[in-house]
């Protein structure tokens, strides 16, 4: 379970000036749940996605992932919590341009637990097929699509086996049929591997995807309900 | 899949950056161990051609110190001659242990009668020599007759399988000298009853004389008594003999010592200022490179990649870049310098030799050092400033 | 980079054809005079037109580097490079050779350069035969992946 309890984040902008991004949200997200949270950009919420995946550090309150607070465990310790039990999958193109897509996929095994090198090579291909790219596995990024490219990022989320999925807008670059099937992804993972999915989108159509939606603006939480 | 691995890859990424900082790692190891191969071979040939002559004092005509480092430096060769007489008169004094004089001629530039042109002689008097001898004793040969020479390295024989020709006169080439580095390399060695017989048979048989002015020699080598002082009898014979001038050997090359010097001061100015210019241009290329790819470091610390990771990532792409472009470079030079040395050492007018394997290798290990340091040294501050950020922050547009 | 590498073999065709015209003892005004009274060149001379011999064909491998895009060329062509390289280095050394006084200009300038020209020669043909192997292999990676 995520609980995030009073956060606040605050982005200082330099000569004196801050931003607050996220005001002192309160959030409760259960196992297998897929929110999707919507709100017009600047409303805080990629900044609300980071502070759950604890890419960055809130200004006040607290995060915490089954009742570890996240802020309280070292780099090291934090980092692996991460590459365990979180998967991302970032708006903007995410692959290490210098490696394959199978390399890419199997990146996060050298931060995750130590396993047989055949063992990753078989997870990693298994997860292309499980996206539809089996045919993919040598190329580099540069020779895939926008919508292919998005596939091998969630082959990488899921490389690690994580319980948590986080997605940030990950379908705003790519064209509607493609959006679509990105989704149908997203579904098919969340109801077949009873991931917890917690998605950012500004676009509304999106909702009916998830279990929960959940509306930002001003960096408070306007509307929380399934 | 490991460190090295992602750094491999991320390498082969940027040509540009890697030419960049292989290219500025390259400068600094060869700058480096062309710096120190030079004054060392320099100081090593200086040390024994020193020790070749075995003398604690030459004795010289006044004027002529700088053409006798010049003939045993650079075999340039030397006439200058004094009385026969100052022999005696030096070996006359109580701190002398030995004396033996020394009489310098050369060959004839471009006359068929010498097969090699304008090389230097060296006469010497086998009864009281102890520059010749003791190396003709270590190797098994016996004192030479007449005829017979000895040749420093470079020496060949050019008429049959051991003659040269010299003033028209066949001479017997015995052996050759270990290298110096020096002068001595090209320069031979023969008796002073060789050199008179030369002189008279080159009335006849030379295009032109061999001249030696009765009675005189060019020097005379001094050994001292063991336990006296070198520097109070070279005092001593300056005051007493007039028209000479003693050299002791630790100030013999002395011309030489400070060129080195100067030449060391300009090389290790310029090598500064390259060190410091190559080190600003890697700080600026691993600056750019970090905010370059700040998100893609930012994704890797999303993948569970620690801090001390990236910074060790970073570190280790420059590593792996600054030992490819520092080996290169070292090897590069190394291969200049044993090809060109010839060539360097008539540019730079300085003896040099090259160093034993073991040294050689402590030398290009040093150049390698400094070309790591560097690179390393440029990439800290961009590669802890990234390592640090936020990755939110650091995948921010 | 085989192009970079067929750019520098054609430069070492160049130095290895003109340099050693420039720094041979005759190029000074040094031959030797025979017994009857001619004049003739010493034998660095005769390793200097040599190296033309290996100049020119160096120069064609280092241009089809450049234009050529076929596998199978590129590993022939560095194996000529290589041979070539050898050939150079081999002149001034073994084969004819220089001066034997080291103070000579052919000793000092013109033997190193070729030496030099050469071993850079082989090291260029050695990387453009590393790559022309590595091309080899990812095609047969690719063909066993699609079969």
């Amino acid at each position: 379970m995520i609980t995030l309890q009073e956060v606040t984040k605050t982005y200082s902008l330099g000569k004196g000036s801050s931003v607050t991004a996220v005001r002192e949200v309160s959030l409760e997200i259960q196992p297998c749940e897929f929110v999707i949270v919507v709100g017009r950009s600047g409303s805080g919420k990629t900044t609300l996605l980071n502070l759950v995946g604890a890419l960055t550090r809130p200004t006040s309150g607290s995060v915490m992932l089954d009742g570890v607070n996240l802020w309280e465990l070292t780099d090291p310790q934090q980092s692996l919590l991460r590459s365990q039990k979180m998967g991302f999958a970032f708006q903007f193109p995410s692959l290490l341009p210098t490696l394959t897509a199978l390399e890419n996929v199997r990146l996060p095994s050298i931060f995750g637990k130590k396993q047989d090198s055949s063992a990753i090579e078989d997870r990693a291909v298994q997860l292309m097929q499980k996206v539809g790219l089996e045919d993919k596995l040598s190329s580099y990024p540069r020779q895939l699509s926008a919508g292919q490219q998005q596939r091998v990022v969630i082959a990488r989320a899921l490389m690690n086996q994580p319980e948590v999925l986080l997605a940030d807008e990950p379908t705003s670059n790519l064209d509607e049929k493609t959006e679509l099937e990105i989704m149908e992804l997203f579904r098919d993972l969340h109801r077949n591997m009873g991931i917890t999915m917690v998605m950012v989108t500004h676009t509304r159509q999106l909702i009916s995807y998830g279990t929960r939606a959940i509306e930002m603006a001003n960096g408070q939480i306007i509307k929380n309900g399934s | 899949m490991n460190l090295y691995w992602l750094a491999s890859k991320n390498i082969s990424g940027n040509a540009f950056r890697t030419g960049v900082v292989a290219l500025c790692a390259l400068l600094v190891g060869s700058f480096a161990l062309f710096t120190t191969l030079l004054m060392r071979g320099a100081e090593n040939s200086l040390r024994l051609a020193i020790n070749r002559l075995g003398a604690d004092i030459v004795v010289v005509p006044e004027g002529s110190e700088a053409k006798i480092e010049s003939a045993l430096l650079m075999g340039v060769p030397a006439r200058f001659w004094m009385s026969r007489d100052i022999l005696s008169q030096i070996a006359a004094f109580p701190d002398v242990e030995s004396a033996s004089p020394q009489l310098y001629l050369a060959t004839l530039t471009g006359a068929s009668c010498c097969s090699v042109s304008d090389m230097f002689i060296i006469d010497y008097d086998p009864q009281t020599d102890f520059t010749i001898q003791p190396w003709l004793e270590q190797n098994q040969l016996d004192m030479l007759r007449l005829g017979e020479v000895v040749g420093g390295t470079y020496i060949s024989a050019t008429d049959g399988k051991q003659n040269i020709t010299v003033y028209g006169y066949l001479v017997t080439l015995m052996a050759n000298l270990e290298p110096t580095g020096t002068g001595l390399d090209q320069s031979m060695f023969l008796t002073f009853d060789t050199a008179y017989d030369i002189a008279s048979k080159s009335v006849q048989q030379a295009e032109r004389p061999l001249e030696i002015p009765t009675d005189s020699i060019s020097a005379v080598m001094i050994k001292a008594k063991p336990g006296s002082d070198p520097h109070l009898l070279a005092v001593e014979i300056l005051q007493t003999i007039p028209g000479v001038t003693p050299i002791e050997s630790s100030n013999l090359f002395q011309s030489y010592r400070q060129q080195m010097t100067g030449l060391l001061k300009t090389i290790l100015f310029i090598m500064s200022i390259t060190w410091v210019l190559c080190v600003l241009l890697l700080g600026l290329v691993f600056s750019m490179a970090a905010n370059e790819r700040r998100k893609e470091l930012g994704v890797l610390r999303s993948l569970g990649a620690t801090r001390r990771f990236v910074f060790q990532s970073l570190l280790t792409e420059a590593t792996l870049l600054a030992f490819a472009g520092g080996a290169t470079g070292l090897a590069l030079t190394v291969l200049i310098i044993i090809l060109f040395r010839n060539a360097l050492v008539a540019l730079l007018g300085l003896p040099f030799l090259l160093p034993s394997a073991g040294s050689l290798l402590l030398q290009v290990l040093v150049g390698l050092f400094l070309a790591l340091f560097s690179v390393n040294l440029a990439a800290l501050l961009p590669a802890m400033k990234i390592s640090r950020q936020d990755p939110a922050i650091a995948m921010r547009e | 980079m085989k192009k970079l590498m067929g750019v520098l073999l054609v430069v070492l065709a160049l130095v290895v054809g003109i340099v050693p015209l420039f720094t041979d003892c005759l190029s000074q005004g040094r031959a030797l005079t025979t017994t009857d009274g001619k004049t003739v060149p010493m034998k660095c001379h005769w390793t200097a037109i040599a190296e033309i011999g290996a100049a020119i064909p160096l120069g064609l491998v280092g241009i089809f580097n450049i234009t050529s895009k076929r596998k199978e060329t590129f590993s022939t062509l560095s194996l000529l490079g290589m041979g070539l390289g050898a050939l150079i280095i081999a002149f001034p050394t073994v084969l004819i050779g220089v001066c034997a006084n080291p103070s000579m200009i052919c000793n000092m300038i013109m033997k190193p350069t070729l030496i030099a020209a050469g071993t850079l020669a082989i090291a260029a043909s050695l990387v453009v035969f590393v790559i022309s192997v590595r091309m080899d292999r990812g095609q047969a990676n690719i063909a066993q992946a699609a079969g």
